[in-house]
């Protein structure tokens, strides 16, 4: 594979162009920060219903990108597709609003407020789309109850363990059922057992609902998860290894 | 590139000059050059702290050139011309300007603290890279001193923009009615052009240059000291706790303490024993009567957002109540120089009005007194309401985080900002209206025990003040909203908080 500008991940993925369509594109994306290249020409494809893991060391572009899906950064040149929608072309509030329907994002840290219990903070993106708190808190229980922290919803976010916490970051981004699940390092502030935990939900749920999920991770065995891995280096694709390495979990759970 | 800083996460970085133990050079001790690049080298929070410490001490710096112009030309005055006619208010006038210019010289302290906790984590990276306990107080030093020096030519500049808008629109003039006597009282205000201004007027007084020079820079440096001592990266304390302070259980004793404490006060007031007792006792009545104003209003506030909290429909009040809820002294603590201003707004008003009422007084004199009274009272509710937008700016600074959080979920921009301004005025709007009442029946009824004269309390003045009150605080705290639209940075939170 060559690590340098326009080297794409399309080789070999065709299967994903028309048809059902595809639910990410990005195409030909070029980021800079100041002087840092930090995307050089990135193309990637991910179907409906994929979960794809961005892998890659410190600085090879994996957030920039994850932040380019969100819509919370443009890029430079390129063009990013969520769906049927050139997210790159829209202006900033239909960003915003792409993100309350389609687009589920979670975190490292998870990133609670801190003030609201469990429940309120599930709900705030649905109160941010305007409707009404007794329906917003019905769906919030509902997704609580799923991920099993009903028992929780009432409690302070200082009250929740790490595990928890990130677990009702995962409700807070499902809660819209987006189409897309973003994740940047969902695991990278838990221990192994727990991040296991949230691991095992989050791809568990996703796929029950059909949800496409980009997780981005250092972490192999948070990547053995997903159905594919893009590994990234300097800003672009370096190589896509073979889907379900064997003895990780994602194999196990995929077979 | 929208959406986001082109520049990438603002985050401390050493990696393109050293300040390791290399730089100290021979004497073991950070370079000026180089303690000066590090009091600068913060980015946008270190910039707004410095801004904000430095348009507080501008105010401090007009007030100090003002008051030396007054203190030079009690003849002739472009200000407020036909009022300072009286040389006896003379030092009354430069004593209330003087004292007016502490609290705008508290306001730059408490700016000096805007930001301090990613301050501290680039303060501590300097120590981690050999830098001494001195050499941080240094770079501290050095921005204080910027910012104060920045203020000092803030307030030459806001000087003579003042002059040349009076030079070219004219100041406010009273109206006067003659009386019977010989004597005359104020009845209106008009715009009187500036007949005679010269261009030496706008240059202001050599000394009072000197005065603002050294007293504006030397006040924030001491700010600027004392906020270095809350420094983690000096002290190695424990970052303050994040624990949420629910004050539902306590809410009706508070509310219950600090009104009947108000009124306690102003009853005695109105007695007439603060009079006896003189001017330390008066000046610790209006401080409790304060704190029992703001008590109040945070424990109204508070128990509001209990009920609001778990019913509400928007986003944005849930998160203001809630943060009420957790930190109900945040906003009060920054709102006291305004409330003290109102209070004594209100004060001034009722005794005013109750004196002009009274048979045989001075009328020309006294509502020439209470004219200027209502002027400076004006500059202080200014300066309050400043102190008010610094803590508003700190707490939306603090809430950086929470603000790029809730844009990755959807939040429109600014929501964070919004809430943060609802959270700042929902406790301080109820103790700033009762400040002005509570000061003008107790300035009328005392005014009226002194002089004998039945009490005459302006209502209708009162509540106009009271809602122009609050209308400047929305104003002024516009801006701080509209600059939380532009402080989210998402890519902050791929780092620990």
């Amino acid at each position: 594979m060559r690590p340098d500008a326009g080297i794409t991940a399309l080789e070999g993925r065709e299967e994903h162009r028309g048809g059902s369509g595809l639910a990410l594109r990005l195409d030909d994306v070029h980021v800079r920060f100041g002087d840092t290249q930090a995307l050089r020409g990135l193309s990637v494809e991910v179907g409906p219903g994929e979960v794809v893991a961005v892998t890659g060391p410190s600085g090879s572009g994996k957030s920039t990108l994850l932040l380019c899906l969100a819509g919370l950064l443009v890029p430079d040149t390129g063009r990013v597709t969520v769906g049927y929608t050139v997210v790159s072309s829209l202006p900033d509030d239909a960003r915003t609003r792409m993100r309350r329907s389609e687009i589920g994002v979670l975190f490292q840290f998870g990133e609670l407020v801190p003030e609201l219990t469990a429940v309120e903070n599930v709900l705030l993106p649905l109160l941010f789309s305007g409707i009404r708190r007794p329906v917003a808190h019905d769906r919030a229980m509902a997704w609580l109850r799923r991920l099993r922290l009903d028992d929780r919803a009432d409690e302070q976010v200082s009250g929740l363990s790490g595990g928890e916490a990130q677990r009702v970051a995962l409700a807070r981004a499902l809660v819209i059922e987006p189409t897309v699940l973003l994740a940047d390092e969902p695991t990278g502030a838990l221990d192994t057992p727990t991040g296991q935990l949230v691991m095992r939900e989050m791809v568990d749920t996703v796929r029950a609902s059909g949800t496409t999920a980009v997780i981005v991770t250092h972490e192999s065995r948070v990547a053995a998860y997903a159905d594919r891995e893009i590994h990234l280096r300097d800003g672009a694709v370096l190589g896509e290894p073979a889907v379900g390495r064997s003895g990780l979990p994602g194999s196990a759970a995929r077979s | 590139m929208t959406g986001q800083s082109s520049s990438g996460p603002e985050q401390p970085t050493l990696s393109t000059r050293s300040v390791g133990v290399g730089r100290m050079g021979g004497s073991g001790r950070l370079g000026g050059r180089d303690a000066w690049w590090l009091a600068v080298r913060g980015g946008h929070l270190d910039g707004l702290r410095i801004a904000l410490t430095a348009a507080a001490s501008s105010i401090a710096a007009l007030l100090v050139l003002v008051g030396g112009d007054i203190a030079r030309r009690p003849t002739y005055l472009p200000y407020l011309p036909g009022l300072l006619t009286d040389r006896g208010l003379l030092p009354g006038v430069l004593l209330a300007l003087a004292l007016t210019c502490l609290p705008a010289l508290a306001v730059a302290g408490f700016a000096t603290r805007v930001g301090a906790a990613r301050r501290s984590a680039r303060l501590r990276t300097y120590r981690l890279s050999g830098a001494s306990t001195a050499d941080v107080r240094r770079v501290l030093g050095i921005e204080g001193a910027l910012a104060g020096l920045l203020g000092v030519v803030g307030g030459l500049v806001l000087y003579a923009v003042l002059v040349g808008v009076i030079a070219e629109f004219g100041s406010p003039a009273p109206l006067r009615r003659d009386l019977v006597g010989g004597s005359s009282e104020i009845v209106g205000w008009h715009l009187a052009p500036a007949v005679g201004l010269r261009v030496a007027d706008l240059l202001p007084h050599a000394w009072a240059i000197a005065v603002a020079a050294v007293v504006v820079p030397v006040a924030v440096l001491a700010a600027a000291h004392l906020a270095a001592r809350s420094v983690d990266a000096l002290t190695h304390a424990d970052p303050p706790s994040r624990r949420p302070v629910r004050l539902a259980g306590r809410a009706l004793p508070l509310l219950l303490a600090g009104g009947v404490l108000a009124v306690v006060l102003v009853a005695w007031i109105a007695d007439g024993r603060a009079n006896a007792a003189g001017l330390p006792v008066g000046a610790l009545s209006v401080v409790l009567v304060v704190t029992g104003l703001l008590d109040a209003g945070e424990a109204a506030a508070s128990s509001l957002a209990d009920i609001v909290a778990p019913r509400t429909s928007r986003a944005t009040v849930l998160l203001a109540a809630r943060h009420v809820q957790a930190t109900p002294r945040a906003m009060t603590r920054s709102g006291r120089f305004l409330v003290i201003a109102c209070l004594v707004g209100g004060i001034a008003a009722g005794a005013g009005s109750t004196t002009l009422a009274a048979r045989d007084v001075d009328v020309e004199f006294f509502s020439q007194s209470y004219a200027l009274v209502g002027v400076l009272i004006a500059i202080a509710v200014g300066v309050g309401a400043l102190a008010l937008l610094v803590g508003v700016v700190e707490v939306i600074v603090t809430r950086r985080r929470l603000a790029s959080a809730t844009r990755a979920v959807g939040a429109p921009p600014g929501a964070v900002g919004r809430a943060v301004v609802l959270a700042a005025i929902a406790p301080v709007a109820p103790a700033v209206v009762l400040a002005w009442l509570a000061g003008a029946v107790a300035g009328g009824s005392s005014m009226s025990r002194g002089m004998g004269s039945p009490v005459s309390v302006p209502w209708g003045w009162i509540v106009v003040c009271g809602l122009v009150t609050v209308l400047l605080l929305a104003l002024l705290l516009t801006p701080a909203f509209v600059a939380s639209r532009r402080m989210a940075r998402v890519t902050e939170l791929r780092t620990a908080a």
